[in-house]
């Protein structure tokens, strides 16, 4: 019994141990790279023949006494949790509203994928462009009598942020919608039908046969979403540069700037490992809800 | 008499049936409008001249209809080379993403591993850097493995945002795959990966589709990896050429939108086709109601 | 068990195969050139020809006329093969900064003039000082340029390519209907022409001040016009400065979008008419007189406070640090700035060369109704830096101007915010 246990085990590593090797070599390797360096004080000082030396936590300290760094925090953790909200609902929303047979459903939920489906650099030009002062937006907005003046989407700190959560979130909605609508299919339709002859209504038959059934795969979703959004760069190197005022700055961007526009490695690296430290924890909280879900 | 009460009932409710069916498309009809215009905007963009583009007065419908933006795109002299270099990377990125993140997230789904949680929280862990960050220490790996300039460089950096998502996506589908099913191939003989392969990856092939398409999204859409570890031009995917219609003499706003569109369509298109299986897979377990 | 393993052990074969495959098989390029970076180019090719990577971003309007040269550069001699690649203006810092941790550089590489002295810093380029003085040449470089390639003990790591800088581009139409047949000159007149011409839908005036450079390479002339200078930001003069354009945008004569404007955003929109009169690049010329604009424009100095003054751009090319082949990447380096070479590419692609010799030999930049006025601004034009750190300086003052714009802070508040930054930095 016990053996037969064991070599069930190993089996099971064996699934698992390739993709286990591959991402410690790879990501480990610049984890670790990247943690070590937060530590040092290279800059374009003491990059040349390695002069750099430790300095211990002068990074991070340096870090959190900045003013700007803790708004770069708040920017982060606003754009992740907004839109996390947003494509979370309205992924969900979707993913029912297709799951029904209803004529073009198919072709329409296809369509929709496009947002996801085009190259960040794209869809961050594509929303420059919209946001415009004389832009598309402006322009509809103006002509149906909405507003009166022409709204300043990027150009102001007060919009700035928010114009880039209603981009991303036309971005991720889609993907959100895809995995939700994998997920319900798992749904048996067994369970629905016995539902339906105990006489369940709708919200009942949500509450309590779709949303449970669904939750492990929406537990995965949101952990996904959430560490693609808090690490996001793409979109605002492209549409803001993290401005006006660093209004859109978020740790990915501040890490890219100080790494690789000021030449700040060690600083770059403690914003980096900082992000990293953050999602850790989410990490954690992630496992501890999953694994209580699967004992139950 | 009975039949016919009973026809007319049914009639009426296929109506009612037809009426709600209706309704549901206004609504998704509505949605498409608001999701989609921003792709309408670049359709037309995609064919506007310069110089409508930059009028005073936006036109919703394109008044001179122009194809060079698209031309352009075909025209360009590494125009094949970069086609292959990203059907070449994606499908790379993809086969090698797939092969290592479907085998885990069934060994994680299914089986009870020593330190499972620790392995669980690797695979988290390790997609949790921002890619700006892994650019350095993988340039330096790549650089002593000496695999810069191969296309095996950005694939396999691809492969590591790929791989947590396959496992964090599929391992809830493993698990909610009946055991008996598993074990009735075993009795017939099966090895562990035989049964795996045969038996319970089409069980979750819904799932599988859906990260087989994401994945080569990953490679297909990827500028940063391609742009950091092959420098040479014959090297460069489809996605590099956006730098050609931005720079300091101005934006070619048309060409953008069509370079765009012509990265979308293939993937588009085969993600339609690809799609038939998954509403395969949800109408046999769709949600009713 | 065995047999899942020898299944295991199979794919990931079958993965390494079908991998491999895909690994590079000897691309040639449309030259016929094998390439790759210079630690990896061994000199496979049975002969000893050298074969040098060279890295750049000149875009495409003047990608022939620069490849021009190195095909005729290749075609003269059998021993050096030069092999272009286009790298991103944004991609090159990242990738020289990877190159010189990992020592995989290109052989030659081209660098924004005020970027240069951090690459010097960071150690991408090589010390060839002495290559220079025997070479014999360096005298006909003009001494703006040619300090962007120095280091501070004035050892040279690099040769100016071309320079331009920024005047200002008016729509002589909207100006002759709003009365004036002349380009404002001072920044009073500048305000009052601006007023008049702003309309709904046209801005009588813009810069160029996107998050990046753009800004502080725009800020200088402005800066520079009060006799004040990067070290006194903190001085009535530089306050007065920013207060200027500030009004300038408060007041509508300027869109509040410039602070997402690179220079192309500007000059689309003077193209299409929208604003009257825009600071712009030298580069801007040819593109501007081959578009059909559908009004007249020229070119005029940028309005003065005190003095007369604009910024100098422009961009030099270095030798890779570690290249095996020095020697040859500087002959080809000698060719490319030969001063022929030079006056050719700089014509065509409307830039102004970096050698009195090369100046002379053609008429353009005196005789030329624009670029001459451009050529003749370089008499004054203020370089940036040179400074290692001079992109954390370069972000003090966009921050600055940005913080003003937008309303966030006073010109004054924020130049005495950034001349403590500023200083810091020059002082250290």
């Amino acid at each position: 019994m016990k053996s037969k246990f064991g070599s069930k085990r190993k089996e099971g590593l064996l699934f698992t141990l390739p993709a286990l090797i591959y991402m410690l070599a790879l990501i480990g390797y610049s984890l670790i790279y990247n943690i070590i360096l937060s530590f040092k004080n290279m800059n374009v000082r003491t990059f040349k023949g390695g002069n750099s030396v430790f300095v211990g936590l002068d990074n991070y300290i340096e870090l959190f006494k900045d003013p700007v760094f803790l708004m770069v925090l708040k920017n982060t953790f606003i754009f992740t949790i907004a839109c996390l909200a947003i494509q979370f609902t309205f992924g969900l929303i979707f993913a029912l509203l297709f799951s029904k047979k209803f004529p073009l459903s198919g072709v329409i939920r296809g369509l929709l994928l496009v947002s996801y489906m085009l190259p960040m650099s794209v869809s961050g030009l594509l929303w420059r462009n919209m946001y415009g002062l004389d832009g598309v937006f402006n322009t509809i907005l103006m002509s149906l009598g909405i507003i009166r003046q022409p709204i300043e989407w990027i150009v102001s700190t007060k919009t700035a942020l928010l114009s880039l959560i209603i981009t991303n979130s036309w971005i991720g909605i889609p993907f959100n919608m895809l995995l939700m609508t994998t997920g319900l299919t798992n749904i048996s339709k067994d369970v629905y039908e016995a539902a339906e002859v105990d006489g369940a209504t709708k919200w009942k038959k949500f509450r309590y046969i779709t949303a449970p059934l669904l939750k492990p795969a929406a537990l995965s979703s949101v952990m996904l979403v959430f560490i693609y959004t808090f690490r996001a760069f793409d979109l605002m190197f492209i549409m803001t540069g993290g401005g006006p005022l660093h209004s859109t700055d978020v740790l990915g961007t501040l890490s890219y700037s100080y790494s690789f526009t000021q030449y700040k490695f060690s600083l770059g690296a403690a914003t980096a490992v900082v992000l990293f430290a953050i999602l850790f924890v989410v990490g954690l909280i992630y496992l501890h809800l999953t694994t209580k879900e699967e004992a139950s | 008499m009975q039949t016919n009460q009973l026809n007319e009932k049914l009639k009426r409710e296929s109506r009612k049936e037809k009426r709600k069916d209706f309704i549901l498309m206004l609504i998704a009809l509505g949605i498409v409008v608001i999701m989609l215009f921003p792709v309408y905007w670049m359709a037309i963009t995609s064919v506007k001249s310069d110089h409508e583009i930059f009028a005073k007065v936006l036109t919703f419908i394109p008044k001179d209809i122009t194809f060079e933006p698209w031309l352009v795109q075909f025209r360009d002299r590494n125009f094949l080379y970069s086609l292959r270099n990203s059907i070449v990377i994606a499908f790379t990125a993809m086969t090698l993403s797939l092969s290592l993140g479907i085998t885990a997230a069934y060994g994680l789904g299914k089986y009870k591993l020593p330190f499972h949680n620790s392995i669980l929280l690797v695979f988290l862990v390790t997609q949790m850097m921002p890619s700006s960050l892994l650019l350095t220490p993988l340039y330096l790996f790549f650089a002593r493995t000496s695999l810069l300039n191969t296309f095996l460089a950005p694939a396999m950096a691809i492969a590591t945002n790929s791989i947590p998502f396959i496992i964090i996506t599929l391992r809830p589908y493993f698990m909610s795959v009946p055991k008996s099913l598993d074990e009735a191939a075993r009795i017939d003989g099966s090895s562990a990966f035989r049964s795996f392969i045969q038996i319970v990856i089409p069980a979750v092939k819904t799932g599988v589709i859906t990260v087989m398409v994401i994945s080569f999204l990953h490679g297909w859409n990827d500028l940063v990896y391609s742009m950091t570890f092959n420098v040479e031009a014959t090297m460069r995917p489809l996605t590099a050429n956006i730098h050609k219609f931005m720079d300091q003499y101005g934006m070619k706003w048309n060409n953008i939108m069509a370079y765009g569109m012509i990265l979308a369509i293939p993937v588009l298109t085969s993600f339609v086709f690809l799609q038939k299986h998954i509403i395969g897979g949800v109408t046999s377990g769709a949600v009713k109601e | 068990m065995r047999k899942l393993a020898m299944l295991l052990i199979a794919l990931t074969l079958t993965m390494t195969v079908l991998v491999g495959c895909a690994k590079k098989d000897p691309v040639t390029d449309d030259k016929g050139n094998q390439s790759g970076t210079n630690s990896n180019v061994d000199d496979k090719e049975n002969t000893e020809k050298v074969t040098l990577q060279l890295w750049h971003y000149i875009s495409q309007g003047d990608l022939d006329d620069f490849e021009k040269i190195i095909d005729d550069f290749n075609t003269s001699q059998d021993r050096i093969e030069v092999v272009p690649t286009y790298v991103s203006r944004d991609d090159l810092t990242k990738q020289y900064t990877m190159g010189a941790i990992s020592g995989e550089l290109p052989d030659i590489g081209e660098a924004d003039s005020p970027d240069f002295a951090s690459f010097i810093e960071l150690g991408v380029f090589e010390d060839i000082t002495d290559m220079v003085n025997e070479w014999g040449e360096i005298d006909q470089f003009y001494e703006g340029p040619l300090s962007t390639v120095k280091d501070a003990e004035g050892r040279i790591y690099g040769l100016p390519h071309n320079s331009n800088s920024l005047l200002m581009f008016y729509n002589k139409d909207m100006l002759e209907d709003a009365g004036y047949t002349e380009a404002p000159k001072t920044w009073a007149e500048l305000e009052e022409v601006a007023a008049k011409v702003t309309t709904s839908d046209t801005y009588g005036f813009s810069i160029a001040a996107a998050a990046n450079e753009t800004t502080t390479f725009h800020f200088y002339p402005w800066l520079y016009s009060t006799e004040e200078t990067i070290s006194s930001l903190d001085s009535e003069g530089a306050i007065g400065a920013l207060e200027f354009l500030t009004n300038m945008l408060n007041n509508g004569y300027m869109s509040k979008e410039v602070i997402n404007w690179g220079n192309g955003d500007v000059k689309e929109a003077f193209a299409a008419g929208k604003v009257a009169m825009m600071i712009n690049g030298t580069w801007q010329v040819p593109s501007l007189r081959e578009a059909d604009l559908g009004f007249e424009w020229g070119v005029a100095e940028i309005p003065i406070d005190k003095q007369l003054a604009t910024t100098i751009g422009g961009e030099d090319f270095g030798i890779g640090a570690g290249t095996k082949h020095k020697e040859e990447a500087f002959e080809f380096l000698a060719y490319m700035m030969n001063a022929q070479n030079n006056a050719d590419f700089c014509e065509a692609g409307g830039k102004i060369p970096v050698r009195k010799d090369a100046m002379e030999l053609k008429e353009v930049w005196s005789t030329d109704p624009i670029i001459s006025v451009f050529a003749e601004s370089l008499d004054y034009a203020i370089a940036r830096g040179p400074h290692a750190e001079w992109p954390s300086i370069s972000k003090a003052i966009q921050e600055a101007v940005h913080a003003s714009f937008l309303g966030e802070k006073t010109p004054e508040v924020a130049m005495k915010e950034a001349a403590d930054k500023v200083n810091a930095i020059i002082n250290e």
